[in-house]
């Protein structure tokens, strides 16, 4: 099993074509992160407005 | 390290950045709620004895439900209790401020009141104090919302809020549900 | 093929058997408190059916799931045997005859005080040290899985513990810490009291001790989900990991903020001060961090592999993803999931906001979405991801894989989302009859209605999931001569050497230990300090 460990450590991806797809990455996933982010945030806040204050003072 | 691998570093420290920014915009805002809106969960913590306090004290069975204080306030009084509260319906003044006060004298009970945000456990050994306003009057359900045994289902109360007109302690400053 | 296949497969066929089981009780209990009228529906029938449900899912498929892929993965991300194999065995052993013991005892009728105990409920004996050998044997896990990262370290001097087994010693870290709160629970407060050696027991003290593994244990839970995420997944879609780095930082910090943030179990409870009610809760905002970066870091892994297989434009690479690879499918499925589910966590932490929905269905709705949904697909995805590997065989098309993990987050959203609604109408928990006559309750049937159509898709859905597992021993499929090896996603830099508190735990345990002492010393030490009256033991076992 020793043997075998250096393949474990690589994959059949040219190099190459990582690098033109690193070129444009995370311009993608930063959007998509940022969407889902500032989505749970105005929804966050449409619960914490509409329904927490409004049902009242509470301690 | 390669160009590529520290533009990779500098885009995850951006997105922590955003993150972060984030998470303090939440956090303020939960700060907010405490200091400006009055919002706090309820935190009084006063003991009893779960194994006595049927017999004499604050929730002996005559002291229990609704009574306006010498100083004006009003203060309900429920146990909680397998598998009922006593008592089983409470009548509260709307639009002026009200304290709920809890205890348990076997296992752990929980209320909340349906539309509002009073929601505490019931733990033996505390008394569990809540305080609110109800903007609204109505009949509201008051259930039992924590798991107490078997008979869990059955546990349920309610809470008349009626305007303040309506709201007629007796001598004694204690006020009932009466007839439904 | 790797050589304590026969191990890893007995823990996960235990954990998927006692899982699909605890599916079918799960949908009965759904049917008994809808509108619709169900056989054998009583209250006692129905907390019987919700402790063996709670027990199951979260003690038994999760414990035994972890720890079977926890041996797979020492062995085939080391490339190096499991240190002390028949140790393993031991475990196993324990663990099954604890489980055995547990639901015997639920089943008599003996323990229906719920997975989550309430002292002073308190249930048989039997129960309580059937779930104390199960963590037992778990600890013998944590052991070998801190050993084996050692032994490798020893072999390998100065190189980068792969990702994959970083994560799962930081998981065996993190039990081991988050157990002890439960452990000490049950060995000095709860066992004694159900076998009748003490006659009162202090509440808060248990609900605070309780508390303590409440929040970290579902971390242990959703870590291996993690591990998938960053070594699985990226090389499912034919890419690379973005950042080792990030990796590494993700696991690291749910050691560290899982922990010290229990109390947010105990936002409506009266036996804390407001004070470090906010302290955990402040806590409680940092562990949100490692799976806000995860939702960063995953996407960008993924959107390597879109963009090489020819995605273009902001979002292209999406589209262009292998959606058909029941590995990447999985992962998109829980993100989806992760969204709703992380939310309802969000508003749940919310310090007095948490009052909108303690123990209403909204918290039912939160905790079966992100660990029924999230994780739990993931736990199919590494089921159907390393199965080629330890039976040498392969289904002909992934197609079977595919429709299960569909209908499974389909039936996961189509019943959490009408729960989260009815917990914000006060919907109250635990309970097995709702008066549907009631005119303030009637207007939740339909919403229950439609949950439990939910619950009906999961089942089909689990049923599914047993049958492609089953069918990987069935003729039609595919022999792998050689079998092989398992391998895991590479980075996109492949690190050549990390810092040492990215390659090891001393200094984050120390950490772990600053850190509990701030939020749990005094409120555990306030109970000896101040002690609260004690509350009566409450047998539910049926003896006196």
């Amino acid at each position: 099993m020793r043997g075998m460990s250096m393949s474990l450590e690589q994959d059949d991806i040219e190099s190459a074509a990582l690098e033109r797809a690193l070129a444009e990455t995370p311009r993608g996933a930063a959007a998509l992160a940022g969407a889902a982010l500032g989505l749970l945030l105005l929804a966050w806040f449409a619960i914490y407005l509409l329904v927490f204050l409004a049902r009242g003072p509470v301690g | 390290m390669s160009t590529e691998e520290s533009t990779i570093a500098r885009s995850e420290l951006r997105w922590t950045a955003v993150v972060f920014a984030a998470i303090g915009v939440v956090f303020v805002a939960i700060v907010s709620a405490t200091l400006v809106f009055h919002e706090q969960p309820p935190s009084h913590r006063e003991t009893i004895d779960p194994t006595t306090m049927h017999l004499a004290g604050e929730f002996a069975e005559g002291n229990l439900g609704t009574s306006l204080g010498p100083d004006g306030g009003v203060t309900t009084r429920i146990v909680a209790t397998q598998f009922a509260f006593v008592p089983q319906c409470a009548v509260v003044p709307q639009g002026k401020p009200v304290t709920f006060r809890f205890a348990s004298p076997d296992v752990i009970h929980g209320i909340l009141i349906t539309g509002t945000n009073v929601n505490t456990m019931v733990v033996p050994g505390y008394v569990s104090e809540v305080h609110t306003v109800f903007a609204e009057s109505g009949d509201y359900l008051m259930p039992c919302h924590e798991f107490c045994g078997l008979g869990h289902g059955e546990m349920m109360a309610h809470i008349r809020v009626v305007p303040p007109a309506q709201f007629n302690p007796d001598k004694n400053g204690k006020v009932g549900c009466g007839p439904r | 093929m790797v050589p304590a296949r026969r191990l890893v497969l007995a823990y996960l066929w235990t954990a998927f058997t006692v899982f699909a089981a605890a599916v079918v009780l799960g949908v009965w209990q759904m049917w008994v408190r809808s509108p619709i009228a169900a056989p054998f529906s009583t209250p006692d029938n129905y907390y019987l059916s919700v402790t063996a449900h709670g027990t199951a899912m979260a003690y038994v498929l999760t414990t035994f799931f972890i720890m079977g892929f926890g041996y797979y993965a020492a062995e085939t991300a080391l490339d190096q045997k499991v240190p002390g194999p028949r140790w393993a065995w031991v475990a196993y052993a324990l663990g099954v005859i604890g489980v055995v013991m547990a639901i015997v005892t639920i089943f008599a009728g003996r323990a229906s005080v719920l997975y989550t105990f309430y002292p002073p409920l308190t249930a048989s004996v039997f129960y309580y040290l059937g779930l104390v050998l199960v963590v037992v044997g778990s600890w013998i896990w944590c052991v070998q899985m801190i050993a084996a990262m050692a032994l490798w370290k020893r072999a390998n001097p100065g190189k980068p513990v792969p990702l994959a087994m970083f994560a799962t010693v930081s998981n065996a870290m993190l039990w081991l810490w988050t157990t002890a709160g439960v452990a000490v629970e049950l060995l000095f407060i709860v066992i004694p009291a159900a076998l009748g050696l003490t006659e009162t027991v202090d509440v808060g003290l248990t609900r605070t001790l309780f508390s303590w593994t409440l929040h970290a244990i579902v971390y242990f839970w959703l870590i291996p989900a993690y591990i998938a995420f960053y070594t699985m997944a990226p090389r499912a879609a034919g890419g690379r990991l973005y950042s080792d780095t990030m990796g590494r930082l993700s696991f690291v910090l749910f050691l560290v903020c899982s922990l010290p943030v229990g109390m947010h179990h105990l936002f409506m409870d009266p036996e804390h001060s407001s004070g470090f009610k906010f302290v955990q809760m402040s806590l409680t905002v940092l562990v949100t961090v490692p799976t806000l970066l995860t939702i960063f870091t995953i996407p960008a892994s993924l959107e390597i592999a879109g963009r090489m297989r020819g995605g273009t434009g902001l979002f292209g690479w999406i589209g262009a993803l292998p959606w058909r690879e029941p590995m990447v499918l999985a992962t998109g499925l829980a993100f989806v999931m992760l969204w709703f589910g992380g939310g309802g966590g969000l508003i749940n932490m919310s310090y007095a906001m948490n009052a909108m929905v303690h123990n209403t269905s909204w918290v039912t709705a939160h905790f079966h979405l992100i660990f029924g949904g999230t994780v739990v697909i993931m736990y199919f995805a590494i089921a159907y991801e390393i199965w080629p590997h330890l039976t040498g065989r392969a289904p002909v098309s992934p197609r079977g894989q595919c429709a299960q993990l569909w209908l499974w987050a389909i039936g996961m959203m189509v019943m959490t989302v009408p729960w989260h609604w009815l917990g914000l109408e006060g919907q109250w928990r635990r309970v097995a009859h709702f008066d549907y006559a009631d005119p303030a309750i009637a207007g939740w049937a339909p919403w229950v209605d439609a949950s439990v159509v939910g619950g009906v898709i999961l089942l089909v859905s689990a049923a599914m999931f047993v049958a492609n597992l089953l069918a990987f021993y069935a003729d039609a499929t595919v022999a792998l001569r050689p079998v092989p090896p398992q391998r895991y996603a590479i980075a996109a830099h492949p690190p050549a050497r990390v810092p040492a508190m990215f390659n090891g735990f001393g200094m984050w345990n120390v950490v772990v230990l600053v850190l509990m002492l701030c939020a749990y010393g005094y409120p555990i030490a306030q109970s000896f300090i101040l002690p609260a009256p004690q509350a009566n033991v409450h047998r539910m076992s049926g003896a006196s």
